[in-house]
């Protein structure tokens, strides 16, 4: 079973990658911020984190930021997407281990791409 | 005339001195005469009182020695001889022609009886010098013997007339010689030397006025030649002198104009000779950078100049190489403004005559702080552009590949993803559009039209088309007070736009049935209109950062309700330019109130202009 864990603030992307995921049998659990995220985090475990980093309450790079801190456990393959492109957030994406960046608009193809050969990979 | 009193005066001197020489001729001719009559008259005195009286007085008339003595000393100053008895007669005599001698009587003193008297014969005016001796016999005196001769006078012409005559002639004519040559050669170097002065003291060079001969007429001949070719030169020198003034008044013209020109360039110049030292800086270097313009005449690049770029740009000045083409341009940030940015252009200067050949340096700066802000705004405001549209892009995006894939779909899914596709794209539309309008209004190109407006129906519409086409879902929206106001020129779309953005965010930033009130206000001199709401309100240290563009708080209930940041920095912009205010106040967490205040009689001067 694969775990996905889908974070972002505009429902409508969330809803729409959603169904794209499902329709393609992977298991989809939402959150608007990255508080909601780590709750989420803390009841289950997942495989694959996809997020956006501007958003409310925790943006994205505070919520990649406090799993590695406080649960290193998690092995997530973190997505991340986002409209911000500055050298430092790539920076910071690569140095954080098993995490890719996506540059929005991108396409659900993309991101089913990515799912795709990550899990080729690994399992 | 100086001269003649001159000639007087050497006259008067050469006779003086020919008196004086004759003078002291006759003095000692004279006292050789008395010293002679002396030494006869006292011999012959004494050898005439030696003798016998026999022999001096005879008793006949023969001759008596007297007589031969008189005879012998006929060519002399001889006057007479007598031979007197004590009592004064005289016994015997011998006289020279026209002589009388004077009685006298000697002293019977045997101290005067020799001696040597002068004697003077007033009623004959005669002089005698006298000598006397006592003829004695047997120790008295028995007679008397006086020789008298006659006392030269001081001056006898006689026979010396013509030495005397030898002697004042050449005197004389060496006199009136002397006069005479005075007379042509000095007087009238005097005279030259007299007009040579004035001319010197008061009129410019001039020729002397004189008609002279000999040397000082050569003199003064060559003199006035001199001064004639003098002024040839002088007028010649004055000719070149004022066509140079006149070139040179017409080179500083040109040169001022010149001047004035750079001076008045919009970029501020700085001229440079080949060694790099500056020769010319017009009055804006000052003026954009701070840059004394005087200090840095005749000083080197580096040693006013610290900014590296411009010292690269210059290094290429005085490097001894031949045809070295250098130049190039750079920009500069000010040190006095950080907001500044300077372009520096950097030219070599060719001399006119000689292309290959470099003589200076041009350097040419302009204030582009308004183009480079201009340019970054600019860049900014694309990339801002750019990344506000990558979101509805995405959605959009996703939406459509929703849409592309086969009719597994549910129908509702298209429906669906059609609705968020149009709402993604008006939102992304509403977006363009806001930061177009502010960008022109920035700029200066939006100018608003104002027409004459009844306020109270115009807030009603816009009230009313606001609430029909946005959702307010459980807000309460009301509008107060509408219907007493008088009419104000106004921009209607503009104003408008600023009144429904203030509403919008009423709407957007409220809590569920929360409440938004548009009021409006009129007193004598402005219009106040507002718009209140029961919403989430505004933190204090972020009431002056919310009209900056873009500017969102940071406050999670703001960051969840969606937003690009423009609405009310483009109320702000039209509200300022119908010279209005746009005021706020706030409690955070209780609502907000915003107030658009236009005054009255900045409408009103409109209105008449």
């Amino acid at each position: 079973m694969r775990k996905i864990l889908l974070v972002d603030d505009q429902p409508h992307i969330v809803r729409v990658i959603r169904l794209s995921l499902e329709r393609n049998g992977y298991t989809v659990v939402t959150a608007a911020n990255g508080e909601e995220a780590l709750n989420q985090l803390t009841q289950s475990a997942f495989d694959v984190l996809i997020t956006d980093i501007e958003m409310p309450r925790m943006n994205g790079q505070e919520l990649c930021n406090a799993i590695q801190e406080r649960m290193p456990e998690h092995k997530l393959y973190t997505l991340v997407i986002t409209a911000k492109t500055d050298l430092e957030l790539r920076e910071w994406a690569a140095g954080l281990g098993n995490t890719e960046f996506l540059e929005k608009p991108a396409s659900l193809r993309q991101i089913n791409l990515k799912l795709e050969n990550y899990f080729a990979e690994h399992q | 005339m100086k001269s003649e009193r001159l000639g007087f005066v050497m006259i008067g001197a050469s006779l003086s001195v020919i008196a004086l020489i004759m003078g002291l001729f006759f003095y000692s001719q004279r006292g050789e005469r008395l010293a002679q009559i002396r030494v006869q008259g006292v011999s012959l005195a004494r050898l005439l009182s030696s003798m016998p009286m026999e022999r001096l007085a005879p008793a006949l008339a023969q001759q008596g020695l007297l007589d031969v003595v008189g005879s012998l000393q006929a060519n002399t100053d001889f006057a007479y001889a007598t031979v007197d008895n004590p009592e004064g007669v005289a016994l015997a005599q011998a006289t020279a022609q026209g002589i009388l001698p004077p009685r006298i009587a000697i002293s019977p003193e045997p101290a005067s009886w020799y001696g040597q008297r002068r004697v003077s014969d007033k009623p004959n005016d005669q002089v005698f010098q006298e000598f006397h001796a006592p003829i004695v016999t047997d120790g008295e005196r028995v007679a008397q013997v006086r020789i008298g001769y006659l006392e030269p006078p001081l001056m006898e012409m006689g026979n010396k007339l013509s030495f005397l005559a030898m002697l004042a002639l050449p005197v004389f004519l060496l006199t009136t010689l002397f006069y005479l040559l005075v007379k042509r050669e000095i007087v009238p170097l005097k005279t030259a030397s007299d007009q040579i002065k004035k001319m010197l003291d008061e009129q410019p060079l001039s020729t002397v006025e004189l008609t002279a001969s000999g040397e000082v007429g050569e003199f003064v001949h060559n003199f006035n030649r001199v001064v004639r070719a003098a002024e040839q030169r002088i007028l010649k020198l004055e000719e070149q002198s004022e066509g140079m003034l006149t070139s040179s008044k017409i080179l500083s013209y040109q040169k001022a104009r010149i001047e004035s020109t750079l001076q008045s360039l919009p970029d501020a110049v700085v001229v440079m000779d080949e060694e790099g030292v500056v020769t010319y800086a017009s009055r804006k270097l000052e003026m954009i950078s701070g840059v004394d313009t005087k200090s840095i005449l005749g000083k080197k690049v580096h040693e006013w100049c610290t900014k590296e770029e411009v010292l690269g740009l210059l290094s290429g000045i005085g490097s001894g190489a031949p045809r070295r083409v250098y130049g190039g341009s750079t920009e500069i940030k000010s040190d006095i403004d950080p907001q500044k940015r300077f372009s520096v252009n950097v030219y070599p200067l060719f001399s006119p005559r000689d292309e290959a050949n470099i003589w200076g340096t041009l350097m040419a700066l302009r204030d582009v702080s308004a183009e480079s802000l201009a340019k970054e705004a600019r860049k900014e405001f694309i990339a801002r552009l750019a990344h506000e549209l990558k979101n509805p892009l995405h959605v959009i995006g996703m939406y459509t590949e929703v849409l592309r894939d086969d009719d597994r779909q549910v129908q509702g899914a298209h429906i669906e993803s059609c609705n968020v596709i149009q709402d993604e794209l008006e939102r992304a539309n509403a977006l363009i559009k806001n930061m177009l309008s502010i960008a022109e209004l920035e700029m200066g190109s939006m100018k608003i039209e104002r027409t004459r407006t009844r306020m109270g129906d115009f807030l009603k519409d816009v009230f009313t088309n606001l609430t029909h086409s946005v959702d307010t879902g459980t807000i309460t929206c009301r509008i107060e007070n509408s219907r007493e106001l008088s009419s104000a020129y106004i921009d209607k779309e503009m104003m408008r736009v600023a009144i429904n953005n203030l509403m919008t965010n009423a709407i957007k930033y409220n809590r569920p049935d929360g409440e938004v009130v548009l009021a409006a206000e009129e007193s004598d001199s402005e219009y106040v209109i507002s718009v209140r709401d029961t919403g989430i309100g505004i933190p204090e240290s972020d009431l002056d950062r919310i009209f900056d563009r873009f500017f969102r708080a940071n406050d999670d209930a703001v960051k969840e309700r969606g937003g690009h940041g423009l609405g009310l920095a483009l109320a702000k912009e039209i509200v300022e330019l119908h010279d209005g205010e746009l005021r706020v106040e706030s409690r955070h967490g209780e609502g907000s109130k915003f107030s658009i205040i236009i005054h009255k009689n900045s409408s009103r001067l409109k209105e008449v202009v």
